[in-house]
């Protein structure tokens, strides 16, 4: 009889489930798809009543609801850096108080109230136990070293392990307030960019400056000799304070920082101090990643290695720390970060607590909710959109129009598993147009001007325009490692080169994803370069749109010229009936 | 068929439970008196936080 | 709008509440999520109807919405001073709109159902407009956002007057009893959410107030103790020695 658990992870932020069966996700999705607040970290009722209806099934046929961290750990440790802290402290107690007594703590009653399971079913990993399942058994590899860095689970913030067919065996792991993760959110609220959201900003950045303060930043985040890391409480808050993450003495060592959402340009003046700082925090980073890979190797002799946790995100260090250890081959996970923890509790519940058979690798990322060509023409119809309906002539027109300067939303099967949109639900346009990163910017995404664009290419084309180290081909299939462009195609694709040269590659399988892989093919075809600028498929602030009424809400409200739902094509500038209202700027 | 769920006080006097049994493990003996109050008056705030309401399409006055 | 009635003890309130420094960009900013939300619930509502007529209504409420969500979030960025203040923290606070009760996991349309959404959507934007009719008044000097609450108001006229259209066609059709009633409904509501808010408030307060009394009286002399057991660590540590069987360890919640 089929084996079915249930994945959660909720609370801190990017909540999710998933539906695993007989060790294979059947499954998955955050609940900001379906509530539509970025980042939501409320219990994800809504991702789970859907993952159960993709698998045909209700509560009750759940073997076992595996969430992805012990609360009460983290509670404990919540109170205890409290204590230590005495009297700072004060005003994060009152905060967290009051969350953790009248709904954190009661985790347990609240599955059991939303969900509607027995509590006897609930099993409870724990927090990098859970990153740690959800990379090494949605990886390929039969045996690997697992290294999971974040901001912080019950009292690790980083964990190495072992990882075999007898199950996932920790070797070390070092504590809180020692937090890579953290440190680097601090440097992005010093930066003034919004904390666990804003750190992409910052490694995009880090990209325009030198860096100078390297040496300061090393006075906060010490590296060890033996691979490990510590950070000096001196300049950090994040372990009493409520709201802030850091101290006067950090300011003295980096200089006054930036008000949010204030305009700067990192290549001169202020800006440039401000990009140093950036560039300084990325290049420790990754020189601690890399000291604790290094590590690792040394222990466990593996040629694979596994990443997750939310610094796995960080795609440019992720490159170092391919190149720069002996290891040969990296996995991250599409959801690396918190979203990933309700796969990796299903997992782990799967392999380790009920002996399960190891399931499949995950494969590809759209493994979210899809809607019918019916369903689609019907809402077109209902809302009086104007429409047609291309069929197979899908691909052909929509490379058409990419290679005619047109940006288009692209909307196909279900919705992508995870942060990075992979070409289900994303916004797509040439990247060899020498104004598209400012058409995009400006007219679609309202972006930063220093963030790069990625680009999606078709597999098999990728050398053709990058250069690709080996062992990288997990990672680049998720966009999650960055990567040099080859110096001859870099002034031909302005678009997706980053100012460094380098760019965040998503090489597209056609196992993966069928329909983009063709899309893909046939721009090749007419244009000679299977390649095309990527961006989600959504607006500033808002998650990535889900459903067809999600997609076509964003699409009416920016600069977007065509539409590709299904095989149904919407051009703006032929609209009729509904008139482009909503149509704004940031 | 659906096992019988335990009351939702059962469910969270086992949570409890769960919380000075940790705290034995850890041997944090001197947090119990601590925990003991704060889970008290986590109850009792529970059910002053238990009051929802709806507010949205609300432009809140004050 | 000045030939509206006129709300007197709103405006009396709002004469004051609007003129607290700070407080307009505040309460822009509320408003803000407060649209976002709506439209949100809008979407949800063009989704989940089963009239299909009413979709493309429901679809063009949504779009305004989210619309002004923008408009009144720029403003507000606009009017709040360029050093640490509490709009900017309201505007980045990603937990608003669950926080205000103004997104829940079921949809408001699900709540509610057809009849007595298009009650809410209407009681609800009827006020809307009442208010931004006194708005205007108060903030007479300031022209910009005054012209940001005309041009809202155009289209909050608009869903007045389909979702008003909407409930006369229900009783039209022989549902008029059920109409005055979903409309008593949402308006009672509105009055217990009042003290529902309220009550809000003053369980955050009680709350916070023995909060800070346990933090002096019980967390202080505990500190003392972890002060003296704990030991920091640093660097690697071993992983602690596990007991029991591994589904016994994942039975327990810390």
């Amino acid at each position: 009889m089929a084996r079915t658990i249930l994945g959660i992870s909720a609370l801190y932020h990017d909540s999710s489930a998933t539906l695993v069966v007989d060790g294979n996700v059947v499954a998955a999705a955050c609940e900001e798809r379906f509530s539509r607040l970025k980042h939501d970290s409320s219990l994800p009722v809504r991702a789970a009543q859907w993952c159960l209806e993709q698998g045909g099934i209700t509560i009750d046929d759940v073997d076992h609801l595996a969430y992805y961290e012990k609360p009460l750990k983290k509670f404990e440790r919540l109170m205890i850096m409290q204590l230590l802290h005495f009297p700072k402290s004060f005003k994060a107690f009152q905060r967290a108080s009051m969350l953790w007594l009248t709904d954190k703590l009661w985790v347990r009653n609240n599955l059991v109230r939303e969900l509607g399971i027995h509590p006897s079913k609930i099993l409870w990993s724990e927090h990098h136990l859970s990153h740690a399942a959800s990379t090494f058994y949605a990886s390929p590899f039969e045996e690997a070293a697992v290294l999971t860095v974040d901001g912080v689970g019950e009292w690790a913030t980083t964990a190495l392990w072992r990882g075999t067919p007898d199950g996932l065996e920790k070797l070390h792991e070092i504590h809180f307030p020692h937090s890579i993760g953290l440190v680097y959110s601090a440097f992005t609220a010093f930066l003034g960019f919004r904390v666990n959201n804003g750190e992409y900003k910052v490694m995009g950045m880090a990209a325009y400056g030198e860096p100078r303060f390297e040496e300061e930043v090393r006075r906060v985040l010490i590296l060890n000799d033996d691979g490990s890391f510590s950070v000096d409480k001196k300049y950090i808050k994040y372990h009493y304070s409520a709201t802030e993450s850091y101290t006067k003495d950090f300011e003295e060592l980096f200089g006054e920082p930036r008000f949010p959402g204030s305009h700067f340009d990192p290549t001169s003046g202020e800006g440039k101090r401000l990009a140093d700082v950036a560039a300084s925090i990325q290049k420790v980073t990754e020189d601690c990643l890399v000291g604790l890979a290094n590590r690792l190797y040394e222990e466990t002799g593996l040629e694979n290695l596994c990443m997750a946790g939310g610094v796995a995100l960080n795609s440019v260090a992720n490159l170092e720390v391919l190149t720069r250890t002996p290891f040969k081959r990296l996995h991250v996970h599409p959801a690396a970060g918190d979203a990933g923890g309700s796969l990796g509790a299903a997992l782990w519940a799967h392999n380790e607590v009920l002996d399960g058979a190891r399931g499949e690798p995950v494969n590809h990322a759209g493994l979210g909710k899809s809607w019918t060509h019916e369903q689609i023409g019907e809402m077109l119809k209902d809302l009086k959109i104007a429409h047609e309906d291309i069929g197979d002539d899908l691909c052909q027109q929509a490379a058409s129009d990419i290679a005619d300067g047109k940006v288009i939303g692209w909307f196909q099967g279900g919705f992508e598993w995870g942060p990075r949109a992979l070409g289900f639900r994303s916004i797509l346009a040439n990247p060899r147009d020498v104004e598209m990163q400012d058409r995009v910017n400006e007219k679609v995404k309202f972006r930063e001007r220093f963030r790069p664009f990625a680009p999606s290419v078709m597999a098999g084309a990728e050398s053709r325009y990058f250069e690709i180290p080996e062992g990288a081909e997990q990672p680049i299939r998720w966009m999650l490692m960055v990567v040099p462009v080859k110096e001859d195609q870099r002034p031909l694709m302005p678009a997706i080169t980053h100012i460094d040269g380098t760019a965040r590659i998503h090489v597209v399988e056609k196992s993966a994803n069928p329909a983009y892989h063709s899309l893909l093919e046939a721009l090749g075809e007419k244009t000679g370069h299977p390649i095309v600028l990527n961006t989600s498929f959504n607006l500033k602030g808002e998650p990535i749109v889900s459903s067809p009424v999600h997609a076509l809400a964003t699409f009416m409200r920016c600069g977007l010229d065509v539409l590709y739902m299904g095989s149904y094509r919407i051009d703006k500038s032929q609209m009729r009936g509904l008139d482009r209202v909503g149509e704004t700027t940031e | 068929m659906s096992e019988k769920q335990p009351s939702s006080l059962a469910i969270r006097f086992g949570t409890i439970r769960q919380i000075f049994s940790m705290l034995g493990r850890t041997r944090r003996w001197w947090m119990v008196p601590m925990l003991v109050i704060m889970v008290l008056v986590g109850l009792a705030l529970s059910g002053l936080q238990a009051v929802q309401y709806v507010a949205p399409f609300i432009y809140a006055v004050f | 709008m000045g030939l509206m009635a006129r709300d007197w003890p709103l405006w009396f309130v709002s004469s004051f509440v609007w003129r607290l420094p700070g407080k307009p960009s505040l309460k822009l900013a509320g408003f803000s999520h407060t649209e976002q939300g709506s439209g949100l619930d809008m979407l949800a509502a063009t989704e989940e109807t089963d009239r299909r007529e009413m979709r493309a209504r429901y679809f063009r409420h949504a779009l305004d919405e989210l619309k002004h969500a923008v408009m009144f979030k720029n403003r507000a960025a606009a009017l709040a001073p360029k050093t640490k203040n509490r709009t900017t923290a309201v505007l980045n606070d990603a937990e608003f709109i669950a926080s205000h009760g103004i997104n829940q996991a079921q949809s408001l349309f699900k709540q509610l159902g057809e009849l007595e959404f298009l009650a809410f959507v209407w009681v609800a934007e009827k006020r809307a407009v009442e208010q931004f009719d006194v708005y205007t008044d108060i903030l007479k000097k300031d022209t910009e956002t005054v012209d940001l609450f005309n041009k809202i108001f155009g289209d909050e006229m608009f869903h007045v007057s389909y979702s008003r259209a909407e409930l006369d066609r229900y009783a039209e059709q022989g549902q008029a009893q059920e109409v005055k009633q979903a409309i008593f409904r949402v308006k009672r509501r509105r009055v217990l959410e009042i003290w529902l808010r309220f009550s809000r408030v003053l369980g955050d307060f009680m709350s916070t107030l023995w909060l800070s009394l346990i933090y002096i009286l019980i967390l202080g002399p505990s500190s003392v103790m972890a002060k003296l057991t704990e030991k920091q660590k640093v660097g690697f540590i071993a992983p602690e020695p596990v007991h029991g069987t591994v589904m016994e360890r994942a039975a327990l919640q810390g």
